[in-house]
């Protein structure tokens, strides 16, 4: 009896269960010492996907960014230096590589594929920016399910004429029992220090299911409009700080996207 | 030696004020109790209750101070955060009682949404910057409503963060006696 009361105590005084989310490697780039001058590199997707803890990849996912220009598609992260990025088939070539090493260890594990698909500069060509989010998904999604993974495929864009190429057309992907296809909102560092954000309201007749938010960069009054359409929440974390773990705790987000994911794997794990 | 001001210049009108500080249950001195003055300034916060700056104004009648905020920032996201508050002065120094209703909106794509907070905290004075008053105020609001934007109404929900937020604010402003 006196046992149990000193747990119940205990369990006051440190508080509940930490929150279940989904660890994404942010920009495929989660490798210590995180160097946010490689993310969306190859090099830096290979040495996160090297990443254990525990003997199990510290994450349940990637994010990956997409750009489309000058008729090509770029696995990169920002437009200006296209010399760092890379055809996306490598990309998936290591997502491959590293689903077949790392099979699902039970039924209804899950892995995340988080496609972001980059605001085009210039003359837009959403479809063939689409169509190569969709190869993409289609190798990796091909070798998940074989290894017994259920799978998230998230595209997620600034752009909501981005998030339309791929929801109208004919042959748009479609979840199915193993695999959630799902559509992703982000809003960003708003104005005027960020200036990628979009209204909410511009995402009008689009389907969302998921919407991107920096937890310390989000006014109450946009968190509970996301609540109230359901959407669920996918945090990025950049610095794991007191702050942010608080955020988490009351945010309780669907998914995390991080460049630390050994930090916040043993954390959520604790 | 300047003539103390003051506070009334019509004996009819401060016969009026009088009762109605008497009626409202003051009981500092009536000098103190029935000074005037319109002020404005700026409203800031660090955390997201709301945008991080506003604008805001009102009259004080004694130990009552009426303020409106209004936010300049809607146009960052689309989000409009105004609040329409009462402080009740409790001490000689300055703390007080705050409570108030805060309705944001946010456009949605079928309309916007509408979110009715009740404001309860309490506010204090800070040192003064010159001929800026300076203040300090602990706010707990919670959400009584939400309607609008082509959802479902949603009415007092409980959960920390969500609905039930606690902030705090710094506001500078500009007094001028009336």
């Amino acid at each position: 009896m006196r046992r149990a009361s000193s747990a119940l105590v205990l369990l006051a005084l440190t508080g509940c269960e930490r929150p279940s989310a989904l660890v994404v490697c942010h920009n495929g780039n989660c490798a210590d010492p995180h160097d946010v001058s490689r993310d969306d590199t190859v090099e830096a997707l290979r040495a996160s996907l090297a990443l254990e803890v525990d003997g199990r990849p510290p994450f349940d996912g990637v994010e990956l960014d997409l750009i489309f220009d000058d008729g090509r598609c770029w696995y990169a992260h920002d437009a200006n230096d296209l010399a760092a990025g890379a055809d996306p088939a490598e990309a998936a070539a290591l997502l491959v590589d590293h689903l077949r090493a790392n099979p699902a260890v039970e039924a209804g594990e899950r892995f995340v594929l988080f496609l972001e698909l980059k605001p085009q500069v210039g003359e837009p060509d959403r479809f063939a920016h689409a169509d190569c989010a969709l190869t993409l998904m289609t190798q990796v999604r091909t070798t998940a399910l074989e290894v017994g993974y259920d799978l998230d495929v998230i595209f997620d864009s600034y752009d909501p004429a981005l998030l339309g190429a791929l929801q109208r057309r004919p042959d748009r992907p479609v979840s199915d029992d193993r695999t959630r296809i799902r559509f992703a909102a982000d809003f960003g560092i708003p104005a005027p220090v960020g200036s990628d954000s979009q209204t909410l309201d511009a995402y009008g007749g689009l389907e969302l299911d998921v919407a991107s938010i920096h937890p310390s960069w989000t006014t109450h009054t946009l968190l509970r409009a996301l609540r109230s359409k359901n959407l669920d929440l996918s945090a990025w974390v950049f610095d794991v700080t007191r702050e942010t773990l608080d955020v988490i705790e009351s945010l309780e987000p669907t998914y995390i996207v991080t460049g630390q994911a050994r930090l916040l794997r043993r954390w959520l794990d604790d | 030696m300047a003539e103390p001001r003051r506070c009334y210049r019509s004996p009819v009108r401060s016969s009026v004020v009088l009762a109605v500080c008497a009626l409202l249950g003051a009981s500092a001195p009536v000098a103190a109790e029935c000074d005037r003055d319109w002020h404005a300034g700026v409203n800031l916060r660090t955390e997201f209750g709301t945008h991080p700056v506003r604008i805001d104004g009102g009259a004080r009648f004694g130990r009552l101070d009426l303020i409106l905020v209004l936010d300049p920032m809607f146009w960052t996201d689309g989000a409009i955060d105004v609040d329409l508050l009462a402080t009740w002065r409790l001490s000689s120094a300055g703390w007080g009682a705050l409570g108030g209703w805060r309705p944001s909106s946010i456009g949605l794509d079928e309309g916007r949404q509408f979110q009715h907070g009740l404001v309860l905290g309490f506010v204090g004075p800070l040192p003064r910057l010159g001929p800026i008053r300076v203040s300090w105020g602990f706010e707990v609001v919670s959400i009584l409503v939400k309607h609008g934007g082509g959802l479902p109404t949603d009415t007092i929900g409980t959960d920390l963060g969500d609905d039930i937020n606690l902030g705090m604010f710094v506001r500078f402003d500009h007094a001028s006696s009336f």
